[in-house]
């Protein structure tokens, strides 16, 4: 059992609170089918951090923080721009965006360190974030950025509910689209750029929509799948961060993330919604279903026919399945719900 | 030599963008994000097995590994309220931790540098040498070139197989094409471009390369084969000029490469003829003036001979009942004047007979 140090605790701190908060926000891009929107935008926080390291002289998390948070907005306009204004699939745009953002952070970057390497030291930093060697007053950062994203999300939500499913109705409404997609694309830049300090660029993806989906298998509700994704991105985070403190060289963010991923893939197994696991049960039972009761089956689907050899009948007849009435054979009451259920006909005539 | 440099990075830029123009005509662009990034879980796997970095196996590995990825997305898409975006994410950032968190527990030692595989170095590719027959070149630019015709070669011989998918996947299979193993055999090739492509450029970067250059094209272009060539001359283009900018300001170079190419595709994006942004705009000024002055026509022709004409069409005051100001109004009768279609009696606007011909035209079509 490892002992809960201070740093151990002040990381934790961090992880739940990030976790938590980073899968209720991203519930809201997973149900907007936008989840990798996440993924662009962290990438193109790059020279955004790196302008404000060369303006301001600073590594303050604040400042990288501010600079992070604009690159972002602007990656998000041009994504909004080329989305409503050309043919251009979003999801092409979003890989172009992140992908030539990151390049020009790393131009600025090697323009800034000459010396190869400690460019190298940066990015590798700005990747993979550092949740172990997370302080007190980040921890304190992270707590006010999620309880203002905590209050927005409550604030909106029968907003955001609303826009997310019906967007149409919701303009129709005589709201505007336009601020509900600021409020929204705010949310996700603020959480991204608090993200990468921990657990960088690749990894902040996946702390957004892994919880929505795992929770997304256990509810069809929009309020309960954001309450289970905190739930799950937190429970993430600590299960993650324990795991990673407690042996050597394991780093957090992925160590993070691999639980998530865990977690998803036991949700669309075991779900008892539409797991996989129910659904190939419930597959099992209807061809058990079928080859026993196959006969009984011919004979609703073909009750004129010559009936197949009485004795395929003999089990059906036994158990009040079928009946001679007037010397003809019948289905019983019993007998015709038993098919109707198999068939999954509906049952209107009781 | 940076020659061999400029050669490595064009070559790179024309086998990954030459596959890019399919991705993102099939809406897959954001596959190669994934791919990219699990690469790296296939070159740690295979290193496990052979433990030497410099083995063809780990490419082998890597691109496999790539097709895997691919294929464990499509499962999870199968699994009922999981979207491709969501899947993507969910599938390629955890292969990415497993090999992350492999590589630092397992492979401390080895010099297997995770930041090195994401970024990659083109400099640096131009001292890994191979020897072929009398001439001595960079490996990378053999890879490079053998997976550029390859390329190239599958290309022109499924040409119409892959065009075929590429538009119309349902109707491929209809025809009998089994469009899963060309959907496959295209994700393999990506795969092996990509991993080809990541020790020069770097995983992130080889998004760029991919799906840059042919976005920029589709602004152009409507064919397929038109694409393909324009891709490849705006691939050209922005390798060269990456690279000469890169030496002028002592920069990396595939980092300005990847800047040029956002920086060409806003080019495009602002100027391009008929799906630019500015062409798209006078599109709309032009069209909002064509309704508005027909729009005109029929008012004029609706009050002409009725009680208030005499207010509704009158110089002075039409421009209210219509809701416009008094300088576009102005301009319309101008115009309207010009062309011959209405005239001015005592200051009130009526139809002339070539107008009411224009009306009839516009009313029935014809």
């Amino acid at each position: 059992m490892l002992p809960f140090s201070y740093t151990l605790i002040v990381v934790l701190l961090g992880t739940v609170i990030l976790g938590g908060i980073a899968g209720m926000i991203g519930t809201l891009v997973v149900f907007r089918s936008q989840a990798l929107i996440g993924d662009a935008l962290s990438h193109a926080t790059l020279p955004g951090v790196v302008i404000a390291f060369m303006l301001m002289q600073a590594r303050q998390l604040e400042v990288l923080l501010v600079g992070a948070f604009i690159s972002a907005v602007i990656a998000m306009f041009l994504l909004d721009v080329i989305k409503h204004h050309t043919t251009i699939k979003f999801d092409a745009s979003m890989a172009l965006i992140l992908s030539a953002f990151f390049g020009f952070g790393q131009v600025l970057l090697s323009h800034i360190h000459k010396d190869g390497s400690a460019a190298q030291a940066g990015l590798s930093r700005f990747i993979f974030g550092q949740a172990a060697t997370l302080l007190r007053s980040d921890v304190y950062l992270l707590a006010g950025v999620a309880l203002l994203l905590f209050v927005l999300l409550m604030l909106f939500f029968k907003e955001l509910k609303l826009f997310i499913f019906d967007e149409p109705f919701f303009v129709s409404l005589g709201f505007s689209r336009r601020i509900m997609n600021a409020l929204i694309t705010f949310m996700v830049v603020m959480i991204i750029t608090i993200g990468i300090r921990m657990v960088g660029v690749i990894l902040m993806s996946a702390l957004l929509i892994a919880p929505a989906v795992a929770a997304r298998q256990f509810s069809n509700r929009f309020g309960i799948n954001v309450f289970l994704a905190w739930l799950i991105g937190g429970i993430g985070g600590a299960v993650g961060t324990y795991m990673s403190a407690a042996r050597a060289n394991m780093p957090t963010g992925p160590v993070i993330v691999l639980v998530l991923g865990v977690i998803v893939l036991f949700s669309v197994l075991f779900s008892f919604n539409d797991g996989l696991i129910k659904h190939a049960f419930l597959n099992w039972r209807y061809r058990i279903q079928i080859q026993k009761y196959r006969a009984l089956i011919h004979f609703y689907e073909n009750p004129d026919k010559a009936p197949m050899a009485e004795d395929d009948y003999a089990y059906f007849i036994n158990h009040d399945y079928l009946r001679h009435t007037n010397g003809d054979l019948n289905l019983t009451k019993k007998g015709l719900k038993k098919v109707r259920l198999i068939k999954g006909v509906v049952d209107n005539e009781y | 030599m940076s020659i061999e440099i400029l050669l490595v990075a064009l070559t790179t830029a024309l086998a990954t963008s030459m596959v890019g123009v399919f991705l993102v005509l099939r809406k897959l662009s954001m596959l190669t994000d994934a791919i990219s990034h699990t690469i790296l879980l296939g070159i740690v796997i295979a290193y496990y097995f052979v433990r030497d970095l410099h083995s063809p196996v780990l490419l082998i590995g890597a691109t496999l590994m790539g097709v895997f990825t691919v294929y464990l997305i499509e499962g999870l898409i199968k699994v009922k309220n999981v979207n491709e975006g969501a899947a993507i994410g969910i599938v390629f950032t955890m292969l990415f931790s497993i090999s992350v968190i492999i590589i630092n527990t397992q492979f401390r030692n080895v010099h297997l540098d995770i930041p090195m595989v994401l970024l990659g170095n083109l400099e640096f590719t131009i001292f890994n040498r191979t020897t072929i027959g009398f001439l001595n070149l960079p490996t990378s630019l053999v890879v490079m070139l053998v997976v550029l015709l390859l390329n190239l070669a599958l290309l022109s011989l499924f040409y119409k197989e892959i065009k075929l998918v590429s538009f119309d996947y349902a109707l491929a299979g209809v025809l009998g094409f089994t469009p899963v193993i060309l959907h496959y055999g295209m994700m393999t090739m990506v795969s092996l471009t990509a991993v080809a492509a990541f020790d020069a450029v770097g995983a992130i970067l080889v998004i760029a390369l991919m799906i840059g250059p042919p976005i920029t094209a589709l602004f152009f272009t409507r064919t397929l084969l038109k694409t393909l060539l324009l891709t490849a001359v705006i691939a050209v283009f922005n390798t060269v000029l990456g690279y000469q900018l890169s030496v002028l300001l002592d920069v990396t170079i595939s980092g300005m490469i990847a800047t040029v190419i956002l920086f060409s595709f806003m080019t495009a994006l602002v100027f391009a003829p008929d799906k630019g942004l500015i062409s798209r705009l006078i599109t709309l000024h032009s069209q909002k003036r064509e309704v508005a002055f027909i729009t005109f026509i029929q008012h004029v022709k609706n009050h002409q001979n009725t009680a208030d004409a005499a207010d509704e069409l009158a110089k002075a005051t039409i421009h209210t009942h219509l809701g416009w100001s008094e300088t576009f109004m102005n301009k319309l009768i101008d115009k309207a004047s010009k062309t011959g279609y209405i005239k001015l009696e005592n200051d009130v606007i009526g139809l002339t007979d070539k107008g009411n011909d224009y009306y009839k035209r516009l009313r029935f079509n014809q």
